[in-house]
This record gives C-alpha cells, structure tokens and sequence, in this order.
C-alpha cells in the first residue's frame, strides 16, 4: 500500500467519499474536482492553446479589416463552418476508436448527387429522396465496416477503395454535369435562416451536443474510448468491439449524407465531388483538436474549436487580402506543430 | 451440491500444422487456487484462453459451472462465470479506472434509443471504490488508468473478478511484471478470492510461488497434462523434472 501511493500521488485526489468537504473548498477546485474533473492537464493545455490561438486571429484580423467582424461575416463563416463541423463529429468518434474512414467527403458527394438526381430526374419526393439517400450512405458505412472488421482490412485502406468507388458512381449517375434542384422550400427547410442565424449552424449544434453527450456519457460512447485505447482488453472484457466499430463507420456515412443533403440545398444544384476537398481540412480539423491519432482519446469539442480555428483562418486570409493560397501553408504549419506536440506528450518516437 | 466449478475434457487445439493442445482433460474445484505450470510452449496460456472463451479449441469440449460451452466468445465465459486476467491485456489506459472495471458490464442510468445508454458513472465509482478497497488497493477511480502502477492495474483487474463474483478465475501470469511487494498484494488478492469460493487457475513461471499460493499443481508439457499433484506434498526439483520431461539423474548431472 505504502510503495503504491509512493510510486503515483494520489493523497490530493478526492475520493467519491469527499462530496461532503466540496462546500468548503474554493470556487476554483470545487470545478476543477466537479464539472473539469475529465480535462487533464495535457489535454486541457492544447484545447486551451487553440483556443487562445482562435481569439488571437480573430481579434488580428477584426483589427485589419473591420468587415471581419460584421454579423454578415459572422454567417458567412457558420455557413462554412457548419458543414465541417458535423463531419467532424463522425470523423471524431471514429478516430478515437482507430480508426481512419477517408471516404466521409465523398460519401457526402454521393447523397448530394443521389438527392439531386432523384428528385428532379425520376420526379421521387424530396423526403423521400433525402431518405434513401441517407440509407445508401448508412448501407456504405457497414460495407466499409464490415470489410475491415470482419475481413480484416485495414479502415484506411477500405475506405481508400470506397472513395473511389462512390466517386465513380457519382460520375455515372450525373454524367459528370450539374444537376439542378429548383425546390425553394428545400433550400428554406435545409439550408435558409431561422432569423439572423443560418439553419446550418443550427443543425451542426444538435449533432455536436448529440455527439458529444454520446461519447461522454453513454455506454457505446465509453467503448468507442476503450477500443480505441485497448481493443484486445475491450474484447476479452466482453465488449462487443464488432458493433462498436460498424456502428461508427455507419455513423460517419449518415453524417456525411447530411452534410451532402446540406450542400445541395445551399447551392440548389449537385455536381460530382461535392464537398471533396473538405476530407483533409476534417481530418486536419480533428487533430488539432486534440484528437489522438494513436485511438483512445480526443473530444467532440477540440474538433469544434480546431473546425472554427480553420474555419476563421480560411476566411479571414481572404479578407485581409492575403493570397488565400496561404492557407494550405498555414493550416500545415500549425497541423505540424499539433502533432509535434501530441508525440511529445506521448514520448513516442519512431527510433529508439 | 456439485464442487466441480469447470471441467474440460480432451481439449485439442491446432493452430495449422502446430498441435499446441493434444487431449487435455482436467477439472477444477470451487475454493481451490489451482497453479498451472509447464514450459514455454506446452500450452498452459493455450488453455487459458480456451477457458476464457478468447479462443475455440479444435475438439474437446468445456463446461463452467455445469454449463456446456458452445461459441466460445468471452461474453459466454463471463456469463457462465470466468474472469480473466492477463499479463499483457493491461486496461484501456486512457479511460477512468472505474470505466475499466466496469468494462462490458457497465452500470446503466437510462436508456435512451437504438440501445444508447447512459452510464451511471457515480455509482460506478463508489462501487469501484468499494471493490478496489477489497483488494487493498486506494485509488480515485475516476484516474485514467494510465497513472497506475503496474501492481494497481494487476489489482483493478482483480477487483473487477470481486465485484462480479466470477467463480472461475483464470490468471495468465499476473505478476510476471511486478515488483515483490506488488506481487504481495496480488497473491493476497487472490487468497481472498479463493476464500470467497472462487475457483482461481494460475499460470506463472516462478515455481516456489507457485506451490507457495496454489493448492493443487497441474503440469503441462508439449500440449498434455503430464502431472496433477498436491502442492503441499511437491517440491520444486519435482516439478522443474515434471515439467522438462529430464529424469532426475540426468539432472544431477
């Protein structure tokens, strides 16, 4: 007992014993012990750090060119920012439990293009439309789990060929051309504004709340965390890691056919590869959120702030006048020094 | 009532062209710590994991607790009653402790839908308290368990085996990576274990430990069980001759 608590100090942590003391300790560690208990130091200083690095680019480029800061802009950015956002949750949930799905912005494509084509080629009602579309993305979620849990194929690699795959059937059914979508009350319903705020914004908070109570606070959440951190412990422990895993490969296809749902909506028309170049901001997104690419930790909040802090980098560059361009360079400077941080905190190496 | 806690008869088990199990049958008894030796290769971790459920054998059939096994998954062993603790499945390091002991059996607060429930993470850390303290073991289980030592993750392992009143115990050389006081606390551990009525399997390489903890010694050798002996009555020299198979005047030598 003596070597134990000698080895790892454990005297200032309060047992759940302690609740009755809680009333006389300061504000400071009674939130540090309640609500904060879950952010541990490390993880707390990067979430902490982007924060900080997000209110110091605002506030430079608000400073620069005032429009930055104008409510326009403001929805300009939660446009942007929305679409990420959601596919960020699924691609969240998926890395921590290791696994890698890179064919999420082509998935998205796809329901766009399957919504698109539906509704205005073959006269199909826009719910119903919207519906099998998101049964087609869900249906290529399970075929991309069960490839690499039952077959045993690595998740980058399946997802890899799945890209390609949906990518080949968006050419076919558009013939690579734009397919309009005339429905006003579509675009109203999906992608309008409820007062100043747009319905994007609106429909990315729900599915952030929803995510992140998800995978804090419920059973499946938990064992997303233990498979990613230990698969071989979560199944010899009776975890069922095969419904785990299909369960979030299905989850990142239904988010992704939202998101495409939503693209379509805000431009009133589907084109092949919609959305596509978003798969690396996503990823990139949910790394510098403190999402660990070795499984077992991250959180639906760093993605947030590391969607929003690219988000606003991707904007503001332009406003400032700065070759937009530069963003790429950016965004890569500070996804480097991210992961940087994140192997020196785990001391891994590569050698040695 | 029946003392037999499991019985396994003829157990074979092929990976390929290895026959790692050849026709092992043997049974143990509720109360009993039962310790498992033989050298590397022999099939004593083989057997533990068929036991456990993490594997199926090739032929042969088991039963916990008078029920017949027959998907071989660790969801059928831990229902039938086998815990497992292995040397090098550690826990899920970046959850909490108490997550860890509640892993799979998960305290439910509400159901929500598409069987999403919420977990009831309080009461799971008082009784994950409690049951740490059975073992003699004072950590906040809401830590990751990351900031345990070796000797306190052995020992969560432990407490997940008392707070389930699993009644066949397999341990897979649970101290091999520990220091003497912390195997201490692990063999008592598993005393009070046994005590309670569970029937507790151990492998482990160091011999006189073995006969220190175990009441009853089976000896394994090239995937048979060449020896069955009362521990009080064995000496070392006998089972280091059962297990290499050398007769002792060519051991002397």
């Amino acid at each position: 007992m003596e070597s134990e608590t000698a080895s790892t100090p454990v005297g200032d942590s309060t047992g759940i014993t302690a609740t009755g003391a809680h009333h006389n300790q300061p504000v400071v560690e009674r939130l540090w012990q309640g609500p904060l208990r879950h952010l541990d130091a490390a993880r707390f200083g990067t979430l902490g750090s982007l924060v900080l690095v997000l209110v110091i680019e605002s506030i430079v480029f608000g400073v620069i060119n005032p429009r930055f800061a104008t409510g326009s802009n403001m929805q300009v950015i939660g446009y942007e920012v929305s679409f990420n956002v959601i596919l960020a949750v699924g691609t969240t949930a998926a890395l921590v439990s290791n696994t890698l799905d890179i064919s999420f912005a082509a998935v998205a494509g796809l329901s766009g293009v399957l919504t698109a084509v539906l509704a205005t080629h073959d006269g199909v009602p826009m719910v119903l439309a919207i519906v099998i579309a998101m049964a087609v993305c869900i249906l290529v979620g399970l075929i991309n789990g069960i490839v690499s849990v039952f077959v045993g194929v690595p998740p980058f690699i399946v997802t890899l060929a799945m890209l390609f795959i949906v990518y080949g059937i968006q050419l076919e059914l558009t013939n690579g051309n734009v397919i309009p979508v005339s429905s006003q009350l579509f675009y109203r319903v999906v992608a309008g504004y409820l007062g100043p705020v747009p319905l994007p914004v609106i429909y990315a908070l729900v599915v952030v709340v929803a995510g992140a109570y998800w995978l804090r606070r419920t059973v499946s959440g938990a064992h997303v965390f233990e498979i990613g951190s230990n698969e071989e412990a979560a199944y010899v422990f009776g975890v069922r890691v095969p419904r785990v895993r299909l369960g979030v490969l299905m989850l990142q296809g239904l988010l992704a056919g939202i998101v495409g749902v939503m693209f379509t909506a805000e431009l009133s028309s589907a084109t092949p590869a919609l959305g596509s170049t978003r798969l690396l901001t996503v990823i990139a997104a949910v790394v510098l959120g403190g999402t660990s690419l070795f499984g077992g930790e991250g959180s639906v909040i760093g993605s947030v702030v590391g969607v929003l802090f690219l988000g606003t980098l991707q904007d503001g560059l332009v406003l400032i006048g700065i070759n937009p361009n530069l963003e790429y360079l950016v965004t890569g400077l500070f996804l480097m020094l991210a992961v940087i941080a994140q192997f020196l905190r785990k001391g891994k190496k590569a050698f040695g | 009532m029946n003392d037999t806690a499991f019985s396994a008869t003829e157990i074979v088990k092929h990976y390929g062209e290895i026959e790692a199990l050849r026709g092992v049958s043997v049974s143990g008894v509720y109360g009993q710590i039962m310790g498992i030796v033989g050298d590397n290769g022999a099939g004593k971790s083989t057997f533990c994991r068929i036991l456990s459920g993490a594997e199926g054998p090739t032929s042969g059939s088991v039963e916990i607790g008078g029920t017949k096994m027959t998907t071989f998954n660790p969801r059928e062993a831990a229902s039938a009653g086998v815990g497992t603790i292995y040397q090098n499945i550690p826990l899920a390091l970046h959850s909490s402790v108490s997550d860890n002991i509640f892993m799979g059996q998960e305290i439910v607060k509400r159901p929500m839908f598409f069987g999403i429930h919420r977990m009831d993470r309080r009461l799971m850390a008082v009784k994950a308290k409690d049951a740490l303290a059975a073992v003699g073991v004072d950590v906040d289980p809401r830590r990751q368990a990351r900031a345990l030592s070796g000797g306190q993750r052995q020992a969560v392992a432990v407490a997940r085996m008392v707070l389930f009143q699993q009644r066949v115990v397999v341990m897979d050389e649970p101290t091999a990576a520990l220091s003497v006081d912390n195997r201490k606390r692990v063999y008592d551990a598993v005393h009070g274990l046994a005590s309670s009525g569970a029937c507790v399997l151990m492998v482990g390489h160091n011999l006189p430990e073995i006969l220190a903890i175990a009441h009853r010694v089976v000896i394994f050798r090239q995937g048979r069980i060449v020896a069955d002996v009362d521990a009080g009555q064995a000496s070392e020299h006998q089972l280091l001759q059962l297990m290499s198979g050398v007769k002792p005047q060519e051991m002397a030598r």
